[in-house]
């Protein structure tokens, strides 16, 4: 190494040892992007990452599947019993849908069934114990974009963060950088839900009225998701040093090790999506604090 | 010669894997590029696939580490820069958190490097060690301040330790030919 090239290499480690400072200046957010070149590596390895999915499950059914051959029968049996039972209690449950299309439309909801929805198969996750990300199998070209909710049967799962060309990793709720705007069912109150590894924290002030196996549901003011999707039950309630407010330690009804297909909402308003793109989610949080005063 | 040894080799033959030359520093940087994204692929994708927390092993770090030794010094950072964004862009990690941590591993080796003799197992092994505590101490700081300390239970420590131990063991397995006492002076001229 030269003399000159020395000097470079020295200025580059200097350079190289200053870096935390702009690291930890910045808003510490994952990657946003939906841009090919920004995704280049992902889109070079998405083809094996999707024939390893694709293999590894043929191979995993296989064998699930020859386990299960011997217990069919008396599943059959099982099933067809509990079918009977399901379809006389699925009558009572048409009538009831009507009922409440009827009381929406009397209240003016936006129906949910309305809007479009994407049905996209998990192919991967991350098992990085405070990072954990799922990439689905559906991208822009499936008209999945940024910002998107994405839930399962039983609530929330998260937010599309990244958009491949045909994938997508999923912002989970349970990541710390992971906001969302929340009702307690029961009483009404409204709060911010904030990821924390593997459960949910709301901070709340102290008076609000709040018990251990509260439900958590989505408000539908902004975040793009619609209101009343169930987000998860209340499991500890701890009061903070400061005697005002109270955390809330929230258990999402979604499991999410077990997710194996999820439901992409096409709730997107593109005017809140550019607001969040650029002022962060932060931006939702700091909203809500300053409508509570 | 012989009909059988004037047939082709088939493209999976062991002697064409060979020829391939996988590992840290192939002499090409193409061939470095593809096999850097093959080892994230192994780590972000493979890796996961088993479905068991505990099972986190760190197959990148030691690569890259050898690749700052080995390689010049553009090129190494060519790759860590690669292996950073590639791993970032596959999960929610803090963007830039891994390229900061590998760009200053990187140039720190790249400085000290001429200054070591490689054929020997304490350099290789110092080198992993500190590493791989480097990038997860990293990411605990980066943990601490977001969160706190509730973020640190036991199996996030034990996922550490086994990163580490991983890192240091794989990192020597693949450092093993520059051992020997006839073995080349792996840092370049």
């Amino acid at each position: 190494m030269n003399q000159r090239s020395r000097v470079l290499w020295r200025t580059v480690l200097i350079c190289s040892l200053l870096s935390p400072f702009v690291f930890f200046a910045s808003s510490m957010k994952p990657w946003k992007s939906s841009s090919t070149l920004g995704l280049l590596f992902q889109e070079i390895l998405y083809p094996f990452e999707f024939l390893w999915d694709a293999t590894t499950e043929t191979i995993g059914n296989s064998i699930s599947h020859y386990i299960s051959l011997s217990e069919t029968a008396k599943e059959n049996t099982r099933l067809t019993s509990q079918l009977t039972i399901l379809e006389t209690k699925l009558l009572d449950y048409d009538e009831k849908l009507q009922e409440i299309s009827r009381l929406r439309k009397l209240l003016g909801f936006v129906q949910l069934r309305g809007k479009r929805h994407i049905v996209a198969e998990v192919i991967g996750a991350t098992n990085n114990l405070p990072f954990r990300s799922i990439r689905i199998n559906k991208g822009e070209w499936d008209d999945v974009r940024v910002g998107m909710p994405v839930v399962t049967a039983n609530g929330v799962v998260g937010r599309i963060i990244r958009t491949g060309k045909k994938f997508s990793d999923i912002h989970m709720l349970i990541d710390s950088n992971f906001n969302l705007d929340i009702l307690l069912q029961r009483t009404r109150v409204r709060g911010v839900l904030k990821g924390f590894g593997d459960h949910s924290v709301i901070t709340l002030n102290r008076r609000a009225e709040i018990k251990i196996g509260d439900t958590i549901i989505t408000s539908g003011i902004i975040g793009g998701f619609p209101k009343g999707l169930p987000v998860g039950r209340v499991v500890k309630i701890s009061y903070e040093s400061d005697h005002i407010s109270q955390s809330v330690k929230v258990e999402p009804w979604v499991q999410f090790d077990r997710i194996e297909e999820v439901v992409i909402l096409d709730t997107h308003d593109p005017e809140i999506q550019k607001i969040i793109e650029s002022a962060g989610n932060e931006w939702i949080s700091d909203q809500v604090d300053r409508e509570k005063g | 010669m012989s009909l059988i040894d004037d047939k082709p080799l088939s493209w999976w033959s062991p002697k064409n894997f060979k020829d391939l030359n996988f590992g840290p520093n192939s002499g090409s940087l193409t061939k470095d590029i593809i096999f850097i994204l093959v080892v994230c692929f192994i780590q972000s994708v493979i890796f996961p696939t088993f479905d068991l927390n505990l099972l986190s092993i760190d197959i990148v770090t030691p690569w890259i580490m050898i690749t700052a030794v080995r390689q010049n010094a553009a090129k190494a950072t060519i790759i860590g820069f690669i292996a950073a964004i590639t791993l970032e862009m596959h999960s929610t990690i803090p963007a830039g958190l891994y390229l900061i941590a590998y760009w200053i591993a990187i140039n720190i080796i790249i400085q000290i490097r001429s200054a070591l003799s490689w054929r020997h197992l304490v350099p290789w092994f110092v080198t992993y060690f500190v590493a791989t505590v480097w990038l997860q101490m990293f990411v605990s700081f980066v943990l601490f301040l977001s969160r706190g300390p509730e973020t640190f239970t036991l199996l996030f420590w034990l996922q550490n330790i086994l990163k580490v131990a991983s890192g240091v063991a794989i990192g020597l397995y693949f450092s093993r030919e520059w051992l020997s006492i006839d073995g080349e002076e792996p840092v370049p001229k």
